[in-house]
């Protein structure tokens, strides 16, 4: 996968750039919540659904 | 017994998401401007990508596909719901971000609410390139658009947005034109906002009036 197609990949050429910086900023604020519970719940159906395949196959 | 541990598709789909959650909930944020609804357009993400996981190729780009359902989503909803495209930018200011206020000179609450007073379309392409970090052959991608369409985007609303935080400047109506965006992919993205950050003040509001 190229570089530029990594998760988080920032250049840092890119954060000279203050309003690129800005915007980086406010990414990270919000990926670095805790996930609200009705998250974690659809994950819990999710996984529910993977078990339930996997004892009928 | 052979070792070799059988992966389950549903499982490793499953875990990728997990992993995509937290930049799925940024970019949401960002498009919708308000926590309820982003994290709603999020979650309404999670249960389409996980119905239509069977369409997805394990190996292509999975950041690029969810953001793709993502954002066809959020389109489909404002289309329905206009509470969305009426957001108070105000009200976004309040709830988009809680993090440092400063930023190289440039306070963070100001761009999160420069940001939702801008087109849609122009909001998408420094979200996605900007904050995610997302090349432009991956934007153009998720867009469902050309690569030069996305350039152009990222440069007028780069120029828009510094144009909204600056405050008006009348003398800037006259003055030159936006420069040119480089062809080519990853470095060309950082270098699109170094090359609109270098043009001198003035032009920056021009172009955003144009």
């Amino acid at each position: 996968m190229a570089k530029a197609n990594r998760p988080g990949n920032h250049d840092e050429g890119m954060y000279s750039d203050p309003i690129a910086a800005a915007l980086k900023q406010m990414h990270d604020a919000v990926a670095s919540e805790e996930l609200p519970d009705d998250f974690l719940r659809l994950l819990d159906e999710i996984d529910t659904k993977i078990a339930s395949n996997k004892a009928t196959h | 017994m052979s070792g070799r541990e059988v992966i389950d598709p549903d499982k490793l789909f499953r875990d990728q998401l997990v992993a995509l959650l937290p930049s799925l909930r940024a970019f949401s944020r960002g498009l919708c401007g308000h926590r309820e609804m982003a994290d709603d357009l999020a979650q309404d993400t999670m249960m389409r990508a996980w119905a239509a996981r069977t369409s997805y190729t394990q190996g292509s780009n999975f950041r690029a596909w969810m953001f793709m359902i993502m954002r066809n989503q959020f389109y489909t909803t404002i289309r329905k719901n206009a509470r969305m495209t009426s957001l108070d930018p105000e009200v976004a200011e309040r709830v988009l971000v809680v993090a440092p206020a400063q930023q190289n000179g440039i306070n963070v609450d100001d761009v999160a609410k420069a940001l939702q007073k801008l087109p849609a379309e122009q909001r998408e392409v420094l979200l996605l390139i900007g904050a995610n970090g997302l090349s432009y052959e991956d934007a153009a991608e998720v867009i469902g658009c050309a690569m030069g369409t996305v350039k152009s985007r990222l440069a007028r609303g780069r120029t828009a947005l510094a144009a909204l935080i600056d405050g008006p400047d009348d003398d800037a109506l006259f003055a030159s034109p936006q420069p040119q965006v480089k062809p080519g992919t990853g470095h060309d993205a950082a270098q699109a906002f170094s090359d609109v950050l270098r043009e001198p003040p003035s032009s920056k509001m021009a172009a955003a009036a144009r």
